[in-house]
């Protein structure tokens, strides 16, 4: 697992570092856009697209690092009344359904991406430059497997430390953001 | 037929047994799909959609900011300032509770940060002045969602995306947009605030004030000089007609940036404002996901007209309004028991609009009966998230914070009825205003 684990931080420092570049780009570039509206009223033509299209990678990476985080929502209903190895086991099961669902969502994905690579749909222009659909459409799959496989090593790991009966096994999924 | 329903307990037992809901929610979509012989990649069609709506940008930033204006000093200057504004009052600082936890919620959206950020401030102060321990804690357990009708609140926000997203029956688009909805919450959202504080300073007549001085209150608004004018540059922004909602967000970031970084102080550029962002992104992405999976099943109900199917099925007991919305609030109450604010809005309000608006409920009333019942729901167990918080928060056993609750808790109630009883409620400042 150590090697994997390193892979894991890496990504989740490119992730991080990826967001706040990201998120502070939009920023500026959204509140340009309201000073050209008011101010000059005029705009960039591609900048609403290209934020709305942002969110969505912010939401997907947003996503992942809430699966590395334990974050997504749920009904957090049931672990307030069992045993703390009850509770484990019961993770493991919905950490393995939901590997499950993401591992279909990214295949559905792939198969969305790979059909728009065939279109060659182009969803906005940067100075003349033509932005094919697909580039703004893989974080879909990229996403969806970036959950999966957290998703999954999380899982497999507390399946591991609750057969052992090791002292690890309820606690979280590491430290905090 | 047996294989839908057996697939549909399997489902909500997952879900009531922890799985993240967005998984629950892609996985119903997913089965919908392949029962319907629909390729899975359908689902992703729709969930890209997401990216065409054109408030999506506002969720981002306003939760970044809300989450900015928690970790600075705001909190303290907030309650300071309404300490001096209305701490004379026989029972003010429960008054100045209620006031600033709403001011603060409408900001941070709701999601249980409210009594984290405040509660620890104003605990003492209401211990201090003679409070009886059992009064403050419900008084600021139920303030942890208290103003989450007023503007720029995320579930207002996310209402007004999903609603305008549905269909009602018949195939129109139902009347709404976040500019109403904006404006829509105010005088609901000030109802409660009115009702809760009339209680409390009943309850508290013989509590100690705080003497008004003319010297610090001006004291205490020069201090938060800064961030008074936020709520009116929003509201004038956006209802004197210079920027939309989104374009209101921006401002509002780049606002709070200059001034908690740059003139407060209270954040550093290179270490807090990272670290914000991803905290905020953790919340913003948690909520997106669940948002696009359930894009697909929405689309998939649509398409077999089941919200068609429920409304006959619901008439077929239920003929005036007024009944309706009964059942309606009973409905949205279990489900504030069970759901957290922003799943509720997301699955319920696709199958709620078309039936509430063919019963002739319009779309901006139906959404602030929404919001008051959810917002009843943070203090409902099982699931009550004020209820955890505040007992971890206070350190205080679950029974004990329930008990504490439940005065309040009534007054919702009540104030449910007024909000529900009352379409002018929400409707009169939109028509008044013409906000369109």
């Amino acid at each position: 697992m150590n090697f994997l684990d390193k892979l894991n931080r890496i990504v989740l420092a490119a992730e991080r570092a990826f967001l706040t570049i990201l998120f502070s780009v939009m920023i500026l570039l959204s509140f340009f856009q309201v000073v050209l509206r008011n101010f000059f009223s005029v705009g960039l033509v591609w900048a609403d697209p290209f934020l709305r299209l942002s969110v969505l990678w912010l939401g997907f990476i947003g996503a992942s690092l809430a699966t590395q985080y334990d974050k997504h929502i749920r009904i957090d209903l049931v672990g307030r009344f069992l045993s703390a190895r009850a509770a484990s086991a019961v993770s493991v099961l919905t950490g393995l359904f939901s590997t499950v669902v993401c591992v279909l969502l990214a295949e559905a994905s792939w198969t969305f991406v790979a059909n728009e690579i065939d279109f060659h749909d182009t969803i906005f222009a940067i100075a003349g430059f033509d932005v094919p659909s697909w580039w703004a459409q893989l974080i879909l799959p990229v996403g969806f497997g970036l959950m999966s496989l957290r998703l999954f090593f999380r899982s497999a790991g507390t399946a591991i430390d609750l057969v052992k009966g090791g002292k690890n096994a309820t606690e979280g999924p590491g430290e905090r953001p | 037929m047996t294989g839908t329903v057996l697939t549909g307990i399997l489902l909500l037992a997952l879900a009531f047994l922890g799985s993240p809901l967005f998984a629950v929610i892609g996985a119903a979509a997913l089965a919908a799909f392949h029962f319907a012989g629909i390729d899975s990649s359908a689902i992703i069609v729709e969930l890209f959609r997401i990216a065409n709506a054109p408030t999506l940008l506002a969720i981002p930033l306003f939760t970044f900011a809300g989450y900015m204006l928690a970790e600075s000093r705001t909190p303290s200057r907030l309650i300071g300032l309404s300490q001096a504004l209305l701490g004379w009052i026989p029972g003010g600082v429960a008054v100045v509770t209620l006031v600033s936890c709403a001011v603060f919620t409408a900001f941070t959206g709701a999601s249980g940060v409210t009594i984290i950020a405040l509660g620890g401030l104003l605990y003492p102060i209401l211990t201090e002045q003679r409070y009886s321990e059992r009064f403050s804690l419900g008084l600021l357990t139920t303030s942890g969602s208290l103003g989450l009708l007023f503007p720029p609140s995320l579930p207002l926000i996310l209402y007004g995306m999903v609603a305008s997203n549905t269909r009602m029956i018949g195939g129109g688009v139902p009347d709404v947009s976040i500019d109403k909805l904006f404006v829509a919450g105010i005088l609901p959202g000030i109802l409660l605030v009115v009702l809760l504080s009339a209680y409390s300073i009943r309850k508290n007549a013989g509590s100690g004030t705080i003497p008004f001085s003319f010297a610090a209150a001006l004291r205490a608004l020069r201090r938060s000089a800064w961030e008074v004018p936020l709520p009116f540059i929003i509201l004038f922004g956006i209802y004197g007609g210079y920027f939309t909602a989104t374009e209101a967000a921006s401002v509002t970031v780049v606002y709070v940036l200059i001034v908690e970084v740059f003139v407060y102080g209270d954040l550093t550029l290179r270490k807090d404002i990272p670290r914000i962002m991803g905290e905020s992104l953790l919340l913003v992405g948690a909520i997106l996901i669940i948002l696009g999976c359930a894009m697909g099943l929405t689309n998939y109900l649509i398409d077999e007209q089941i919200p068609m199917k429920l409304f006959e099925f619901v008439r077929s007991f239920v003929t005036s309004k007024a009944a309706f919305l009964v059942l309606l609030n009973l409905f949205l109450i279990v489900v504030g028991m069970m759901m957290d604010i922003f799943s509720a809005i997301i699955v319920v309000v696709p199958l709620i609009i078309p039936i509430a608006t063919a019963y002739g409920i319009h779309p901006v009333h139906l959404g602030i009966i929404f919001l008051t019942n959810l917002e009843i729901g943070y203090l409902t167990p099982p699931v009550g998230l004020n209820l955890f918080i505040s007992s971890y928060r206070f350190d205080k056993s679950i029974p004990e914070v329930l008990r504490s609750v439940v005065p309040f808790f009534v007054l919702l109630l009540l104030a449910l009825v007024l909000v529900t009883y009352i379409p002018e409620l929400s409707t009169f400042l939109v028509d008044r205003l013409g906000v369109r």
